[in-house]
């Protein structure tokens, strides 16, 4: 009798002992997040500011000369890793033939500029319109990526922007394959990366750690013709908020209503 | 003092069950060389899931493209399989049906393994398969992979109740477990559909046709899977087709027709919508011209429905008939679901970086993966068919004694 008693009181134990390593391992791993490289996007969670900004990202697609610099500052500055088919921003290039055919392509993401076109098959008289789309997070307002997440490591801020806990993120894809924009990546094993995890997904920020003090995102920055344009539209007197306010402008993909937050100038109808 | 004495003796009946060496020998030749490449491909897989935890993901060639594929699909195809065994499980135990007795506790069984190949599969398509704890830690309601992971849950822990309580003859508490796995069966496989069916990204997954696809298909799995072990199984035992398998044979054949006709009527209306409408011509008109999604509809579908037909006119050879029917149509399941995988990927969302993305073949690690899974499936058949009594009929067992 004894004996089973005591069992029952092992198993007991053992259900108790359980449960405290469980909260330990959650503590430790959300003490883990805590020395991890880019600290102000892993305590962003619980920070009470910003939420007085409305950010807004202008793309103008007639500027855009395709020369790649905004692709290769973000890597820079975000650690992104240097292999071509990582990216968080990236440039394509949109070729309208005159049977309205559209070729779109984007070589090494646009890092290093883009080559001629194979001019057997696109000579210049078939073409009737050559321009390049810089692409990056829409930082939509009802993001398809937040929902699907099955561990909560993807959230919105207060002030609108979509951000990955990556100590948190089990790889599993899902918000990759709900993204309808393609902004979202998986960092394989490398020996640089944003967050200092592997495995996980990663995406653009608008360079949340700078955004938030006030300096630009780092592709605006350097952009040598004015292509990319940030701004905080709460800032009447801003750029930003001036464009919003005079021209025309266009989202991508505006029928799937996720209501993104970067707006093209120039955006024709061909550009999905 | 009662209780070390009942212990020892559970010890040593345990150990009289589980005498692997005596089951071993009890083997034909043919049996242990199956069993040893059964052996062979679980070493296999279990060496590719490590090298893909140890060296990462590199070894997949799921790309941002693409981002899932045969792993994916595998595992699909497995806990889909599993469902399918639970309905069938259930006709006979939860519904009464008279007939489907004999292949209850095996089809509980089969759900169970089939279920545990499929998180085989899944494991290593994780990033980071440790952090599952967040499941559990940080749960997101919204999210139709939280709810498919927690009903998962569920339903396992009823398929494992219900099968000890066949194994335990105990049909009341058999028939109130085979509920609750049926129900969550339906709740944990739709809302897998469903995975699929909220992407407004991806035209070929949205809508409300993927979960109701997927249970329908998942009954036609689970179908042709019984059929297929019934069957092996009982020509591995005698060398002939028992009356029993005859007459299960029989009637599964019946249900394989209906299924496989429902299904081919499903295909049908979700190819011609697609078709039909401008924006998913293009993306629906590369699927059927794929090699994959014809492989999946002339083998897997049309094929069996005709050996099935053809099985009614000639009695005798319905086992047979059905032997092949339900061995195509599992590869065309296998190989359909990949191609469902796949085709929801395969309009580029955005620009390619490289050519060489558009397109997607599994890695030799993501092969060898997909064959553990299945050898893992075979491994716990043959434990669970030497040592569980899977032919064992509870029902009858147990309104004998209730009569006495």
């Amino acid at each position: 009798m004894p004996r089973g008693l005591s069992r029952r009181d092992f198993i007991k134990a053992g259900a108790g002992g359980l449960a405290l390593a469980s909260l330990g391992l959650g503590g430790f791993i959300a003490s883990a997040k805590e020395t991890s490289p880019d600290k102000a996007e892993a305590r962003i969670r619980n920070r009470p500011g910003e939420a007085d900004a409305d950010w807004a990202f202008v793309v103008d697609v007639d500027k855009c000369i395709g020369c790649g610099r905004c692709v290769l500052a973000c890597k820079l500055e975000n650690r992104v890793p240097l292999d071509p088919l990582l990216n968080r921003t990236w440039v394509e290039r949109y070729v309208v033939t005159r049977d309205r055919e559209v070729h779109i392509d984007s070589p090494g993401a646009g890092v290093n500029g883009f080559p001629r076109l194979p001019g057997a098959t696109l000579g210049e008289p078939q073409i009737l319109k050559a321009f390049f789309v810089p692409k990056l997070c829409n930082q939509c307002e009802n993001p398809p990526c937040v929902s699907v997440c099955p561990v909560n490591a993807t959230y919105k801020t207060r002030d609108g922007i979509i951000l990955i806990d990556q100590g948190r993120c089990i790889g599993c894809r899902y918000c990759i394959i709900a993204c309808p924009y393609g902004a979202r990546y998986f960092l394989p094993d490398a020996p640089v990366t944003p967050s200092g995890h592997a495995r996980v997904v990663d995406k653009c920020t608008w360079c949340y750690h700078r955004i938030t003090k006030g300096l630009n995102p780092a592709c605006v920055e350097a952009c040598p013709v004015g292509a990319r344009l940030f701004g905080n539209l709460r800032d009447d007197q801003g750029v930003v908020a001036g464009l919003l306010k005079e021209k025309a402008v266009n989202v991508l993909k505006p029928a799937l209503g996720t209501k993104p937050r970067v707006y093209y100038l120039g955006l024709g109808h061909w550009v999905q | 003092m009662a209780r070390v004495l009942d212990r020892s003796k559970f010890l040593a009946n345990l150990r009289a069950t589980l005498d692997v060496r005596r089951a071993w020998h009890a083997q034909s030749p043919y049996a242990r060389a199956i069993l040893t490449l059964v052996y062979l491909g679980f070493v296999t897989g279990t060496y590719a899931v490590a090298a893909i935890l140890i060296w990462g993901p590199g070894l997949l060639h799921a790309t941002d493209y693409v981002p899932w594929g045969i792993g994916i699909s595998t595992y699909i195809f497995f806990v889909l399989t599993s469902t399918g065994l639970c309905f069938v499980s259930s006709l006979g135990h939860v519904f009464g049906i008279g007939g489907y007795e004999a292949i209850g506790k095996r089809a509980v069984f089969l759900a169970i393994i089939t279920m545990m190949a499929g998180f085989a599969a899944l494991a290593p398509d994780l990033g980071r398969p440790e952090r599952m704890v967040f499941y559990l830690l940080t749960p997101h309601f919204s999210s139709l992979l939280w709810w498919m992971g927690f009903l998962y849950f569920i339903y396992f822990v009823f398929m494992v109740a219900e099968f000890l309580s066949l194994h335990k003859s105990r049909m009341d508490w058999a028939r109130a477990m085979g509920v609750g796995g049926l129900l969550s069966a339906i709740g944990a496989h739709s809302t897998l559909g469903g995975v699929f069916g909220v992407v407004m990204a991806r035209p070929f997954y949205f809508g409300a046709f993927m979960p109701l696809y997927f249970l329908l298909t998942a009954f036609l799995s689970g179908i042709a899977a019984i059929s297929l072990a019934s069957i092996t199984t009982s020509w591995g035992r005698s060398r002939q087709f028992t009356p029993e398998v005859v007459d299960i044979s029989c009637r599964l054949r019946k249900l394989l027709v209906a299924v496989l006709g429902i299904t081919l009527l499903f295909t049908f209306w979700k190819v011609l919508v697609g078709l039909y409408a401008e924006p998913y011509r293009e993306t629906f008109g590369d699927v059927i011209r794929g090699p994959l999604w014809q492989l999946e509809v002339i083998l897997g579908l049309g094929l069996p429905l005709i050996l099935a037909l053809v099985a009614a006119s000639r009695r005798i050879r319905v086992v047979p008939a059905m032997l092949a029917a339900s061995s195509l149509v599992l590869l065309g399941l296998f190989i359909g679901r990949l191609d469902m995988v796949l085709a929801g990927q395969a309009l580029p969302l955005k620009a390619l970086i490289a050519p060489e993305l558009s397109s997607y073949i599994p890695s030799a690690a993501e092969i060898m993966v997909v064959v553990g899974a299945l050898s893992l499936c075979g491994l716990l058949y043959a434990i669970g068919g030497t040592f569980l009594r899977l032919e064992a009929v509870p029902l009858a067992h147990s309104s004998s004694t209730k009569d006495t």
